[in-house]
């Protein structure tokens, strides 16, 4: 009896146990108690049923017996079998098949009507019958559409001949007896079906409602990895989609441009013809003076989704592009951001919805929260330019209202400021001339201006023997000389007959002299303050501009162009 | 003498029933329900500790009531899961409308909806023999309880009647509502303890809004939406073929057929019809003489049918109706799609007729080979329930899987399974020879994939069988001599088997199917 105190090991379903006969085990009976070691397993019962009374009844009667007593099974109510029209019930003999029987797929749905009738609809059909013509059966048909075609609302007469084909008369008869009968009937219908489940969820305790879709879970969770996959998809078509017609868009206008390219150049050919310019002078002088005063036509470009792509383009270049690479980069961003500002009024780094303005609900392009505003970047270009783009952010950008000179091979300047030799026109305004920058504040000497590529406004310095002290000038000195002098635009009566190479026969004195006589020209550009500007405060930033071109959001739009090349033109004279 | 006490739901006292051997005996009882048939009163009686496929609807003169205890006020007994909104409103009221409207003779039972009543008020009329005033009564089944009741004042007039139109409205529904919360749960009343605590109760205990039931298996054991309505029997009777069935438990026919003395079912389609007239007209349109689905076993006069709850969803839906009937823990909550049907049939010169079937989910995380499992009333005590088992098996055998049936079994299922799983045991124990003189052993796990019964059940019918022993340091299994001429006699008299030749089965990959 010493083992009772060893603890039984675990049954081990994987070994071998041995089958014993009781009676080859004399012994057995001295280890019997151990063998409550292995732990009960459940009977899968409830609880409480378990404990019920017939059950327990059985369970100790098949132990003691070995089996169940008849009189000691679990009494269940009674069930008869001795139904005795049944025969007449279900007449006929069904002849077993030999082969097993296989249901044809879709076999089942008979068109047979699910509406049985019963002994009401016998009295009254056969009263019918009398009348007119009608089977039990097409009786049976009628009401199953009726019945089918009502759902908490019973059809209408004029409903119920639309569903039904017979005869109006017979329609009438069975539709009148249907409505009394479904009126007194306890039910909402006739065909007696289980209740389903009511949208709402009101039902999901009544215990009449059965077979309730499961779908509801099940699906939802499969499908909602699929809604996301297929969403997104939707989204990126619906964006790639949006960027063809905006391709499509710039295609078509870059076409219409061209077009009226066309006609401009024909047009001035035909001018120049009638005007006799076969030199070209005019021509020159006229451009010349284009590039001065506002050197790019306002484009044909009216509101568009490019405006808006630039706008999104702002905050975005603002990050991309290293703040202090070079200072006219700087300058044009600056500028863009000009644009972007009046129309975003207050919120000045939210390229968002405000930016939009109803023109642009009309575009292809709605904002949505997955759009990047940089996917739309450059959709003014052109794909292709697009993806070889080597230079990345820093690569040149064509710029909406600016144009652009190809380069001239044949004649190398019939510029305004070349010499005649050189095939120029070498006007008086852009003679070297004496050039001060207000910003940063100082002289530079010589200088002559001319409008280079892009509208920008260079300044090709001259060097003289006087650079030191030109260098060395106070400003303030030469702003003694009159205001008139400093517009870029300046054309003062005074022709100085210096010419641009001539200063160096001239002493300091008299060159000083000369200036402040204006006699000598003293080219100082208005240039703003911008790298202050910039640096400062953006509420600062914002309130000078604002100060300097209160800006109506509506006319800004088309005015912007020649703003924005005004700006550049004065900006570059950094340089 | 019931005259001057009046009986409400929740009462208890000795009720006369007939056992088996066709003597007296008064086993407690619970009144559930009472309703008035031609100026009769009849009450539904739950005995205790009885299945409660016994209840039934009993005269007054089988009431003992001289020991009627009043259903104890119980304050507020925890809701059970969900049901707060709906519950029936306070027994006494019920009585009383139902007292006041003697017109519902043939509004049966199971017309009544539970009705969103506001919370009942914990109404102490009562007097002086009250244990402590509201008290929550645990809901913890103990028997102890019974004797407790207070015991309750002839009238009451406290409760305000509403108006009369009020009660006119309610009057369908009246009769049987209330008990549920009436009575604290005693041991073999089918509510769920509360002290088990299990998952589903957790779940679903929050703010009263009753939660969808789980979405796999075919059974609850949770009771939380088991109310006063469906722990009755709705259905008198049933006609099927030769048979009349007496149902055991609710079952969620059309509510316009409960109130109806017999049912009529199609034999062969199952489909319920309100009269003879209209299973008449059925006939004449229905011509299926078998289920109808694919046989894929024949040996003699068995077959079975193979269904899928999808494809054939009629079918699917009237044989779960039909099998909820006999079912108590069976849920219709969902539809049949992940279900397969197999039907068992006997055949004779009119077509194939149904004996019983289980159910069987398409696929089941939890091992479980059989979902629901039945054998019709009329067929039961003839070894077919054995042969549904044996052919679950069959199937699982083929599947290569071993399978266990869903819970919670039933008694019956309990004593089925059982005895299935010792013969089936016992029949390979017996079988084994020794090997090379030798002393034949085998393990648990080969007993299970011989068999396809889940190591489990194969353990603990081992357990139940007493063959486990532990002798001289090691497990072993010994046969008394009991056991095995109990078997012997056992399967003597089992000459229904299933021919596993005779299956014509290919299982399916449900899973690939994306939909079952």
């Amino acid at each position: 009896m010493s083992k009772l105190s060893f603890r039984a090991r675990a049954l081990d379903a994987s070994k071998p146990l041995p089958v014993f006969r009781c009676e080859d085990l004399p012994d057995l009976h001295e280890y019997a108690s151990i063998n409550r070691a292995v732990p009960q397993m459940p009977t899968g019962m409830e609880k409480e049923e378990e404990s019920e009374h017939h059950l327990q009844r059985a369970i100790s009667a098949q132990q003691v017996y070995g089996e169940k007593r008849d009189n000691m099974v679990i009494p269940v109510p009674e069930a008869e079998s001795n139904i005795t029209y049944y025969e007449s019930l279900y007449p006929g003999e069904f002849k077993m098949p030999k082969q097993l029987i296989h249901i044809q797929p879709f076999s089942l749905d008979t068109e047979q009507p699910d509406y049985d009738l019963d002994s009401e609809d016998d009295a009254f059909v056969n009263k019918l019958k009398k009348k007119m013509e009608i089977s039990f059966l097409q009786f049976e048909e009628m009401i199953d559409r009726l019945e089918k075609g009502s759902g908490q609302q019973a059809v209408s007469l004029s409903e119920a001949k639309l569903l039904l084909k017979e005869d109006d008369e017979l329609i009438k008869e069975v539709f009148d007896y249907w409505s009394r009968k479904r009126k007194n009937s306890r039910a909402n219908c006739l065909i007696p079906t289980v209740k389903q489940e009511k949208r709402d969820g009101s039902s999901t305790s009544d215990p009449y409602v059965a077979f309730r879709r499961r779908t509801e879970k099940m699906q939802t969770r499969k499908n909602r990895k699929n809604d996301e996959a297929s969403y997104e998809k939707m989204l990126k078509l619906r964006r790639d989609l949006s960027r063809a017609v905006t391709i499509l868009e710039m295609i078509k206008r870059r076409e219409k441009s061209k077009r009226e390219l066309l006609h401009l150049t024909l047009e001035i050919f035909e001018k120049r013809n009638v005007m006799s310019d076969y030199g070209g002078e005019v021509m020159a002088e006229v451009l010349a003076e284009r590039a001065l005063v506002r050197p790019q036509i306002i484009p044909l470009v009216p509101v568009t989704n490019q405006y808006r792509h630039q706008d999104h383009m702002d905050p975005k270049d603002y990050k991309s592009k290293p703040e202090k690479t070079e200072v006219p980069r700087q300058k044009r961003k600056y500028e863009k951001k000009q644009k972007a500002l009046p129309l975003s009024s207050g919120a000045p780094h939210h390229p968002g919805p405000v930016v939009f303005n109803a023109k642009d609900l009309n575009q292809y392009d709605f904002p949505s929260s997955d759009d990047e505003p940089f996917s739309q970047l450059h959709s003014g270009s052109s794909e292709a330019e697009e993806e070889n783009d080597p230079d990345g952010a820093y690569a040149f950008r064509r710029k909406a209202g600016c144009q652009y000179y190809a380069a001239r091979q044949d004649r190398v300047g019939s510029w305004p400021w070349c010499e005649p030799w050189d095939g120029g026109l070498a006007e008086a305004r852009f003679r070297y001339s004496l050039t001060t920058l207000t910003v940063p504040r100082r002289c530079l000497g010589m200088a002559r201006r001319r409008v280079g590529r892009g509208g920008r406004v260079l300044l090709d310095r001259a060097h003289t023997d006087y650079d030191n002290v030109f260098h060395g000038l106070d400003p303030e000195i030469l702003n003694l000389t009159s205001e008139t002098n400093t517009s870029d635009r300046s054309s003062s009566s005074f022709n100085s007959s210096l010419s641009s190479t001539s200063p160096s026969s001239t002493d300091l004195s008299q060159i000083l002299l000369n200036i402040k006589l204006c006699r000598w020209r003293h080219f100082r550009p208005r240039t703003l303050p911008l790298h202050e500007l910039d640096h400062a405060h953006p509420l600062f930033r914002k309130l000078s501009r604002s100060l300097k071109r209160p800006v109506s959001t509506s006319t800004c739009v088309t005015s912007h162009p020649s703003r924005s090349t005004r700006w550049q033109f004065k900006t570059e004279f950094d340089k | 003498m019931a005259d001057n006490v009046e009986i409400v739901e929740g009462c208890r006292l000795p009720v006369l029933r007939k056992n088996q051997e066709h003597e007296d005996e008064w086993p407690l009882a619970e009144i559930l329900s009472v309703k008035e048939v031609s100026s009769r009163k009849l009450f539904y009686v739950h005995y205790i500790d009885f299945n409660k496929r016994l209840d039934e609807w009993v005269t007054g003169d089988r009431l003992d009531m001289k020991k009627l205890q009043f259903p104890k006020k119980e304050a507020k007994t925890p809701t059970k899961n969900g049901l707060s909104g709906s519950r029936p409103s306070s027994p006494e009221r019920e009585v009383r409308k139902s007292l006041d409207l003697n017109v519902q003779s043939t509004t049966a039972p199971s017309r009544g909806k539970t009705l969103p009543t506001p919370k009942r008020k914990v109404e102490a009329v009562p007097l002086a023999t009250q244990v402590p005033p509201a008290t929550p009564v645990p809901s913890l089944p103990s028997s102890a309880e019974a004797s407790q009741a207070s015991v309750f004042p002839a009238v009451r007039e406290t409760n305000t009647f509403k108006s009369r139109e009020e009660h006119e409205q309610i009057s369908s529904l009246t009769t049987n509502g209330t008990a549920r919360r009436l009575i604290p749960p005693q041991p073999g009343r089918k509510r769920k303890a509360n002290c088990g605590g299990t998952d589903e109760d957790s779940q679903d205990s929050s703010d009263g809004i009753p939660s969808a039931p789980r979405m796999t298996g075919s059974l609850v054991s949770d009771r939380s939406h088991d109310d006063i309505v469906t722990r009755m029997k709705n259905i008198e009777c049933i006609e099927l073929g030769r048979h009349r069935l007496k149902p055991w438990y609710f079952s969620p026919y059309p509510q316009e057929l409960t109130t109806l003395p017999i049912l009529y079912l199609c034999e062969f389609c199952l489909k319920y019809l309100k009269s003879l007239k209209c299973l008449q007209r059925h006939l004449t349109k229905c011509n299926l003489r078998h289920p109808p689905g694919n046989e894929i076993y024949r040996k003699g006069t068995i077959s079975f049918f193979e269904i899928d709850g999808r494809k054939n969803k009629n079918y699917s839906q009237n044989l779960c109706l039909l099998a909820k009937c006999f079912l108590d823990h069976k849920t219709l909550y969902y539809d049949t799609d992940p279900f397969l049907f197999y039907v068992m049939t006997e055949y004779d010169s009119k077509g194939f007729h149904i004996v019983g079937y289980f159910s069987k989910e398409k696929e089941s995380t939890e091992d479980y080979n059989v979902a629901c499992i039945l054998t019709l009333p009329p067929y039961q005590r003839r070894g077919y329930g054995k042969l549904l088992i044996e052919f679950s098996y069959e199937l699982s055998k083929v599947e290569g899987k071993t399978g266990t049936p869903e819970k919670p079994l039933s008694d019956l299922g309990l004593l089925s399974y059982r005895s299935y799983w010792s013969q089936t045991i016992l029949e390979i124990l017996m079988d084994l020879k020794p090997d090379n003189g030798e002393r034949p052993q085998i393990t648990i796990n080969e007993i299970s994939e011989i068999t396809s019964v889940k190591k489990e059940d194969v353990i603990s019918t081992l357990q139940y069988l007493n063959l486990i022993n532990y002798y001289k340091g090691q497990y072993i299994l010994t046969l008394s001599e009991d056991i095995v001429d109990g078997h012997e006699r056992a399967m003597q008299k089992r000459h229904l088997r299933i021919d596993p030749k005779c299956l014509h089965f290919t299982p399916k990959d449900w899973s690939k199917r994306g939909k079952w």
